[in-house]
């Protein structure tokens, strides 16, 4: 027997580099799988979004009303609407969203001002109708608070005189409280000092807190579905609360049975291997680089870079939770706020990833097309590098700049928008979303010709559209204004937040990973085409009516909130099967580098895959659920909890994804010599235990902690700060600090030594070559001799 | 006893189970040829299976070396029990600092010897798993030449 290698097209076509054999009248290649698959994945997403534009109508319909005005009993002015919009523009102007929350979102250091709001004043207006146990006392201002007197006719909203009163002493306190020249909050020194700001930031702290107790009309609950719970105002859960957290847990159930028993009953669906065919897989540095994906390198550097600063504001942002009053007696607060460092962290976390996944689209497309890159293709991918290092830097020094009150009337263009992960100015989102169609733009030129030879549902055209959704999703967090109502902003800002986050990039994500382990020989085009219409199905059946589950309690109609528990919990269900898939994707590598004269080049990218199904089932999976149940969520939003399940899956899921993109293409990138597959592992294991000792030793039992304390003695209190650092939490918080030094040292530091290497280097190997080829395989074929003498002069590459 | 000293004793105590459920999962064997999640995959490629009852290609004959990528289960679920437990340990050791009340040295005791031991156990069994793997890489670079 011996053996003859073949070029990976001369099976027929399939997703890699081929040339195209075209078997339809139009001269494109057909559809490689049935239209079922289209039309279901099509229908799926259709019905989604129409609700979704369903849940948009209600949200303009039915959030919580602005007054015009809003007077005492005795018809003295209190506030108007003016001051609200105008306290909201102070909120996210001085980042607050980045420092406490309202309405249960944003940070987790400061108050949520919505329930700060609310006990306070009803503690004021319990005191001044009698002692404090009297029942009278209690009932009159529970009646005070639940009664809506907003009259839609007019635009007034009537106060109680002891509301009235209570809204006097609550903005001296307010004021004491930002204006205080001590710190010791977080906040920078004296941040707000202004009276009439202070003024205005209280109007809208009273408008949230009325919002949050006051009956919505027809209803015998408040716009916010009773939250916060405040037994002072009568503040409990409401039936539907309870009801959809039930329907919620037999939707998980009921769905998980049915996709296992979907799996059990057609084997064919899911990752499956490229027949039982031999692989030699090319050594990275005997595939010729093109000269756009050699510039990625500098894009993989600046991704590192980005992810260590991450790293540091956020161990910065930690400190101030574990200790307040100083960075080790430097007064921190001062320079660096905790709003400032949040922001930042927040705001890095999606660039750094984003840069990463932007390399991996322009790294792979001569890939894709096996052809070199069309005129002037590397010089659009410098330019794209310039201009995404221009909104970094001038959203950061603008959120930095805005916050200590730069820019005048153009604060929400230039410098802090403030609305959490929408924190750049208006100026810097238009100019990122004009990148990342400029990105797309890059995309297209590459894959053009690649394009009008292919059906439209085949994985080029869907790689295309994947990447093309991205800029469109992204633009709809346009729509959150400053001055829209914050239940309207809230839903555009969720459209970024979890439909761009959490869908589309999932979608660019599995098209990615399908795409490169068909470039890599481990998986036939069919079959990765069936797993990305399935993850559509999938994903669009729960992520995109799922949004909502972000809408509970912000103002939004009772109907959201059951839509978004019921289809939430159907997000769990492709979550678990990914875990179960990813062994799957390890076993399809294994059997090939078994098989293979050659060593597998990407086995640490692949452990990083591995590393995504971990952390989507644990960070995603289990921690997202943990806090799904509108019953659950309704006391700890807000919380540690939150924290826990962001942390576990934005890093474990997309960082991961990240990172093993830039390992993919920097094995690429670094010659022989000065690749370590050491520095890889080191980097693998310090990121995944750095992260799993952040989540096991602080975050989880931190938010265990804060949950009962939300529910045993009140939302309120495990929410101020005396809570956030009384000594069992400071304990948690600084036995933090080893899991995060191995993160950032062990984890960081190697990925930004093969970084530098990679952009010093860039792909200029020594041993290249003649001819341009990006096949990263060849399939070896296994002949009886009769057949090898036959087949050696058709193929004539015996190997 | 406070609440603090019974929380780190109940929460140390619930992370050494998961460690120990993590290790225990860990030992599952992830081939397609052995694992019963997978049995429709062995019916559609039954004609690749090995004659001498061999995986093909996943395991080599001795199934205590498991070819890669198949020995990375058992170190990542082992390696991230070993975290789950000395994070147990470290709880526990804190809250001794403390707490010391005798009840609570007692049981803070008990829970930190438990730990201890479970990352000593775990520690050898991560020792053992990487000398596997290297093992299994070496002989299918043998394999190969």
């Amino acid at each position: 027997m011996t053996n003859s290698s073949k070029d990976p097209s001369g099976g027929g076509p399939d997703g890699a580099a081929t040339p195209i054999a075209t078997g339809s009248r139009s001269g494109r290649r057909p559809l490689q799988i049935g239209k079922g698959w289209v039309q279901a994945a099509g229908l799926v997403f259709l019905t989604g979004f129409f609700v979704v534009v369903l849940m948009g109508y209600l949200t303009y319909q039915s959030s919580p009303p602005i007054p015009q005005r809003v007077v005492s009993t005795s018809g003295q002015p209190v506030f108007t609407g003016q001051d609200v919009r105008a306290g909201q523009d102070v909120f996210l102007r001085n980042g607050l969203m980045e420092y406490g929350s309202i309405f249960g979102h944003g940070a987790y250091l400061g108050p949520d001002f919505t329930a700060d709001y609310l006990h306070r004043s009803a503690d004021l207006v319990r005191a001044g109708y009698g002692a404090a146990g009297s029942d009278t006392a209690a009932q009159r201002t529970r009646t005070d608070f639940k009664t809506n007197r907003y009259d839609p006719t007019t635009g007034v909203l009537t106060f109680s005189d002891a509301q009235t009163a209570a809204f006097a002493t609550l903005t001296a306190h307010y004021a004491e409280f930002f204006a205080s020249p001590a710190g010791k909050t977080g906040l920078r020194p004296a941040a707000i000092t202004d009276p009439t700001q202070i003024r205005q930031l209280t109007s809208y702290f009273a408008w949230s807190a009325w919002a949050s107790a006051a009956d919505r009309p027809g209803s015998d609950y408040s716009y916010t579905n009773n939250w916060p719970s405040e037994p002072l105002v009568g503040n409990a859960p409401s039936a539907h609360v309870v009801l959809w957290s039930v329907l919620s847990l037999i939707a998980l159930l009921g769905g998980t049975g049915a996709l296992f028993a979907a799996f059990g009953r057609w084997d064919w669906l899911g990752w499956h291997g490229r027949d039982q065919h031999e692989l030699r897989f090319r050594e990275p540095q005997r595939v010729r680089l093109t000269a756009s994906q050699r510039a990625t390198a500098w894009f993989f550097l600046t991704m590192t870079v980005l992810f260590l600063i991450q790293t540091l504001v956020g161990a910065a942002s930690e400190h101030y939770r574990a200790d307040l009053g100083s960075f080790f007696g430097l007064p921190l607060d001062h320079w660096l706020p905790y709003n400032l460092v949040r922001t930042w962290h927040v705001q890095l976390s999606l660039f750094w990833v984003s840069t990463s996944f932007l390399a991996a689209g322009v790294f792979l497309v001569p890939m894709i097309t096996g052809r070199r890159d069309v005129k002037g293709q590397h010089l659009l991918t410098y330019t794209l590098l310039g201009a995404l290092a221009l909104v970094v830097v001038g959203s950061l020094l603008g959120e930095l700049a805005g916050m200590r009150g730069a820019f005048g009337r153009a604060w929400s263009w230039l410098g802090m928008q403030g609305f959490e992960y929408l924190d750049l100015g208006k100026l810097w989102q238009l100019l990122l979303t004009v990148g990342m169609i400029f990105w797309v733009v890059i995309l297209w030129r590459g894959l053009r010709k690649r394009l009008r030879a292919e059906s439209r549902a085949n994985l080029p055209w869907l790689f295309f559209f994947a990447a093309l959704a991205l800029p469109v999703v992204y633009a709809t967090g346009l729509l959150a204004r400053h001055d829209s109502g914050y239940t309207v902003t809230d839903f555009w800002r969720f459209m970024v937040v979890h439909l761009w986050v959490e869908d589309f990039l999932e979608l660019f994500t599995t098209v990615m990973v399908a795409y490169i382990f068909v470039l890599l020989g481990v998986v036939r085009e069919k079959v990765a085409l069936r797993v990305i219409f399935l993850d559509i199905v999938l994903y669009s059946a729960g992520g995109v009516i799922g949004t909502a589950h972000h809408w509970y309690f912000n103002g939004e109609p009772a109907a959201v909130l059951g839509l978004g528990a019921f289809f939430s919990a159907f997000e769990v269900i492709p979550l678990t099967f990914l875990t179960v898939e990813a062994w799957s994707f390890i076993r399809l590598g294994a059997r090939q580098e078994a098989r293979s004269a050659s060593d597998f080049p990407h086995r640490w990218a692949v452990m990083f895959l591995v590393a995504v199904g971990f952390w989507n089932f644990v960070g995603a999976g289990i921690f997202g659920f943990l806090i799904n149940l509108p019953i659950v969520s309704y006391y700890e939003i807000g919380t540690a909890l939150t924290a826990n399940h962001a942390h576990a899956a934005m890093m474990g899921v997309y960082g991961m994804l990240a990172v093993g993109f830039a390992v993919f293409a920097l094995r690429y990138l670094v010659p022989k010599d000065s690749w370590s597959d050491r520095l890889a592992s080191i980097s693998f294991w310090s990121l995944n235990v750095g992260l799993a000792w952040m989540v096991f030793v602080t975050l989880l039992p931190l938010g265990i902690l804060q949950l009962y304390h939300a529910v045993d003695v009140g939302y309120y209190d495990a929410r101020t700060l005396a809570y956030v650092g009384n000594r069992t939490n400071t304990l948690l918080e600084w036995l933090r600090l080893p899991g995060d030094v191995l993160f950032i040292v062990g984890g960081v530091g190697p990925l930004l030594w093969l970084a530098v290497r990679g952009a010093l280097h860039r792909g200029r190997h020594h041993d290249l070559p003649d001819q341009d080829d990006q096949h990263l395989f060849t399939e070896v074929q296994h002949l009886e001799p009769a057949e090898a003498s036959a087949a050696g002069s058709i193929t004539g590459a015996a190997t | 006893m406070t609440f603090e000293a019974a929380f780190m004793i109940g929460y140390a105590n619930v992370l050494l189970l998961i460690a120990l459920g993590l290790h225990r999962l860990g030992r599952v064997n992830t081939s397609p040829w052995s694992s019963r999640a997978l049995a429709g995959h062995q019916r559609r490629h039954s004609d690749d299976a090995p004659h001498d009852g061999s995986p093909p290609g996943d395991m080599g004959p001795d199934h205590d070396l498991p070819a890669w990528p198949h020995g990375e289960p058992r170190r990542l679920h082992t390696g991230i029990a070993m975290i789950a437990a000395t994070a147990a340990m470290v709880l526990v050791v804190a809250a001794m600092v403390r707490h010391h009340a005798t009840a609570e040295v007692l049981l803070l005791t008990a829970t930190g010897v438990a730990a201890g031991a479970l990352v000593a156990r775990l520690g050898n069994a991560l020792r053992t798993a990487e000398s596997l793997a290297i093992h299994a890489r070496q002989r299918v670079r043998r394999q190969r030449h």
